[in-house]
């Protein structure tokens, strides 16, 4: 049991620690296969190692076992750990000096696992006391000499001048003397405290290299990452903030969810990948490597185009509820950034390829949408959706405010309206110059067509109700469409017929409406305006000759309720007989006779005065 | 013989609103700075000595006095511009031109008086030294409602007439007579002035339908207001409300007397 768990904690927490440096590498750039590969890697060296430091002393290069342990283990162990990173650093696919320190981790902790094992195994009744002591002290030594090495080797990868030898070279004197001195001290029999102070000393260098690796890399990807790769500055700056990554992503992940989120991030990943890569394509010395530097970069950009795709409407979205939002204090950090970072060029990374989504997408809404107002008129509704787009591009869109006139009575006709969004009345005028509402025009109806056949003035004015918007064909237009487009043509034609077909319902409101009024009922007048508006009231004679009678009708029953109102008034009607007998009653007296003479008199003194 | 018109108030019923009437339409004239002086005939019903703030017990020399010959015309005028008293729209008309002259009797003993001793000519004379003495522009007299022989004499010696009267059938009837007999005796400047139309009316028809009825100038339609009603008799409406839509209505009657010739 105890050595079941001395095992575990042998293998997991070595394992759970390379995971966790794993985590740490900023853009995730190291592949997880080669860290198992290190591993696997640190397994051999170990079994390696095992028989060659016995050899050395067989062959007499060394005095003593205690000799091997103190100086012969440390380079024979840290030279035949570094073969795989020497393989992995040199390949095309590796990015930074993180990926090497990384390397040097697993061979290192792969290579302590196995010796761990082999310690508890000699010492099993004291295994879980030796598997922590040796987690803690041991694997963090191998792994630090390891990654020094690492570092060195990824350093000397990018570094072209002569002293690139030195830099190897250095690296594995300083690795093999730190190993050596743990080796003598364990050996001089220190407390396991200060071993595991030493191991962990060891990782706290590795850490600070890879710390300053990093701000490395990030000048990288902020250099290097550009619109040969789609990625604007905005994008640039958020994968070189990096760390912010998570607050980036957390508003998106609260709203879509972690899936589309995890897309995202792979985006910025890959992108910060891609920068890297150029600057180890600068770095780069040989040449067969650089050509397959490019061809990563390609494979990365493949990846990127592949994501975005994925992405899609959703990052349409994302702008849409999240990036909009004001609520989200990420973005507006993001925002200020982006400010910061200036216009970003057009055409391409996230932020605009987004922006640009959703103006498509609401161009394609509001085309969409005025093809169906423009489908909706019975002048337009047999035509199919390819002709409707060929009307629509020979028109104009114009907007128009609340009162604005489209068209005035007597204007010349030469253009005429589809009504896209809005409602307008037609009005004109009385004898007295007063405004008649001889109808309402809503959106999906078309005003003053007939005006561009028959060439007279417009025999009405459109005012607008609200805000309208309207597609304006010219008659230019209008016949270079009839010319060009025999289906356009047909349409119209078949729209003309329908409504003359329709006018025959005018004609028979009118009679019924003239039974209706002959009966003294009016209740028609109130119920009209939808009737009007259900009707397509195009044609202007039958809606002149409905709307005539509508106005007819309405005075009439003006007329009838000012009469019913006058009687009401007038109920006080004067009896003339009576006024004029009690006039008689007190103008006959003599006071009177005698006050008219004296009054007279005064009138007379007064206008000579 | 001074400038000053005489302004009859005649209604041919009472309850028309006409002492309130014109008590507001003097107190406005005087308010353009015209000298105005109000003559009462009648302070037994709501008098207009009231409207004015004018105590019963301060009431010192009235028209009876002078048509006696006890008491000169001076000694009779009380200026209201010098006894606004505190009410807010009276308050306004402190230090304008403005003299109300009480009787102290009934309407009907006046007339009485009139018929007696006193001629046309008399009360013509009294009226014009009244506007003289006090150099008045425009004298205004709240006539007895109905048509007696006093309001005869009253109606002959104007120079303006102002008929109030209630849009309905009766008030229509008496006016007309009256309008007949103001006609017969020349006054120069016949006007109307409909008080108490219901706002549910069309004023505009009404005053079209009236000024076609007479061929007289309907000087306003002033609607029936209960806010009024409400202050009635205790400050003058018009100037402590000029806002109102009576009020409104009432100042443009002013025009009317101003222009007249």
């Amino acid at each position: 049991m105890v050595v079941a768990f001395a095992l575990l904690i042998a293998f997991a927490v070595p394992v759970l620690f390379l995971f966790l440096l794993n985590r740490y590498d900023l853009y995730q750039t190291g592949k997880f296969q080669h860290n198992v590969i290190t591993l696997a890697c640190g397994f051999f060296a170990y079994i390696l190692a095992a028989q060659i430091n016995p050899a050395i002393l067989n062959i007499g290069l060394a005095n003593s076992w205690d000799q091997i342990v103190r100086i012969w283990a440390p380079i024979v162990e840290e030279i035949l750990k570094s073969l795989i990173i020497i393989y992995l650093v040199n390949r095309a696919d590796f990015n930074y000096l993180v990926d090497g320190a990384l390397y040097g981790f697993g061979v290192g902790i792969g290579f302590a696992v196995v010796e761990n094992i082999q310690y508890m195994n000699n010492n099993l009744e004291i295994a879980l006391l030796v598997a922590v002591a040796r987690v803690f002290s041991t694997n963090l030594v191998h792994a630090t000499g390891s990654g020094v090495i690492g570092i060195a080797l990824a350093n000397q990868r990018e570094d072209k001048s002569k002293r690139a030898p030195l830099i190897i070279l250095g690296g594995y004197v300083i690795a093999i003397f730190f190993h050596a001195l743990f080796n003598s001290m364990v050996s001089g029999g220190i407390a396991i405290l200060v071993a595991i102070v030493y191991g962990v000393l060891g990782v706290g260098l590795i850490y600070f290299i890879i710390r300053r690796g990093m701000n490395i890399q990030k000048q990288w990807v902020a250099e290097k990452l550009d619109m040969k790769d789609r990625v604007t500055q905005q994008e640039t700056q958020v994968v070189s903030n990096i760390e912010t990554i998570h607050e980036v992503l957390s508003p998106i992940e609260k709203r879509f969810g972690p899936e589309k989120a995890n897309l995202v991030r792979s985006l910025i990943y890959k992108q910060a990948e891609i920068g890297i890569k150029r600057k180890l394509i600068d770095k780069e010395t040989s040449e067969a490597r650089k050509a397959e530097v490019h061809k990563i970069i390609e494979e990365l950009g493949d990846d990127i185009n592949k994501l975005r795709n994925q992405i899609g409407i959703y990052s349409m979205m994302m702008v849409r509820e999240v990036y909009a939002g004001a609520d989200a204090q990420v973005f507006n950090l993001l925002n200020a950034r982006i400010a910061s970072a200036g216009t970003g060029q057009k055409g391409g990374g996230i932020w605009d390829r987004v922006t640009e989504k959703v103006k498509d997408a609401e161009l394609q809404e509001l085309k969409q949408s005025r093809l169906n107002a423009i489908k909706e008129t019975s002048l337009f509704k047999e035509l199919s959706e390819e002709a409707l787009n060929a009307v629509a591009a020979k028109g104009f869109v114009k907007n128009y405010q609340k009162d604005e006139a489209l068209m005035r009575k007597g204007d010349p006709a030469d253009s005429f309206f589809v009504i896209l969004k809005g409602s307008l009345k037609i009005v004109t005028t009385d004898s007295k110059g007063d405004e008649i509402i001889i109808n309402k025009v809503d959106g999906g109806e078309t005003i003053g067509e007939l005006a561009l056949i028959d060439q007279l003035p417009r025999s009405a004015g459109a005012i607008a109700l609200e805000n309208v918007e309207a597609l304006e064909l010219t008659r230019d237009a209008f016949f270079e469409l009839l010319d060009e487009r025999l289906d356009v043509s047909l349409g119209i034609l078949r729209g003309f017929s329908n409504r003359l077909r329709f006018s025959t319902t005018y004609i028979e409101k009118v009679i019924d409406w003239s039974q209706k009024t002959a009966e003294g009922d009016y209740s028609f007048l109130e119920n009209t305006q939808p009737i009007m508006n259900t009707a397509n009231s195009n044609d202007a004679k039958a809606s002149q000759l409905l709307f005539t009678f509508y106005s007819m009708v309405s005075k009439v029953k003006e007329r009838e309720e000012g009469l019913k109102q006058q009687l009401e008034i007038l109920t006080f009607q004067i009896d003339q007989e009576r006024r004029k007998k009690e006039f008689e009653e007190i103008t006959s007296t003599e006071f009177y006779s005698k006050l008219k003479e004296q009054a007279q008199t005064l009138r007379k003194k007064r206008q000579e005065s | 013989m001074s400038n000053g018109k005489i302004v009859s108030i005649h209604s041919f019923r009472g309850g028309t609103g006409k002492s309130n009437t014109t008590a507001n339409l003097a107190a406005q004239v005087a308010l353009t700075g015209k000298r105005v002086g109000v003559v009462d005939t009648d302070i037994q019903s709501p008098g207009i000595h009231v409207l004015f703030g004018l105590d019963e017990d301060k009431m010192g020399k009235t028209m009876n006095d002078f048509l006696h010959g006890k008491a000169t015309i001076k000694e009779i005028g009380f200026n209201i511009g010098e006894n606004t008293g505190g009410d807010e729209g009276r308050a306004k008309l402190k230090g304008k031109n403005l003299w109300l002259f009480p009787a102290s009797i009934r309407g009907r003993e006046i007339s009485q008086i009139l018929r007696e001793g006193i001629d046309f000519n008399k009360l013509n004379e009294g009226l014009q030294s009244t506007i003289s003495e006090f150099n008045l522009d425009y004298l205004f007299i709240d006539t007895h409602p109905g048509l007696n022989e006093e309001t005869l004499l009253s109606i002959a010696t104007s120079d303006i007439l102002i008929i109030i009267l209630r849009p309905d059938n009766q008030d229509l009837q008496g006016t007309s007579v009256t309008v007949d007999i103001a006609r017969s005796l020349d006054v120069p400047n016949l006007f109307l002035l409909v008080n108490k139309a219901l706002p549910k009316y069309d004023f505009a028809k009404i005053r079209d339908d009236i000024q076609n009825q007479f061929n007289a100038q309907v000087t306003g339609v002033l609607p029936l207001s209960f806010d009024m009603a409400e202050n009635a008799s205790k400050d003058l409406f018009s100037l402590r409300y000029p806002e109102h839509e009576w009020s409104k209505s009432l100042i443009g009657v002013v025009d009317f007397i101003l222009a007249a010739k």
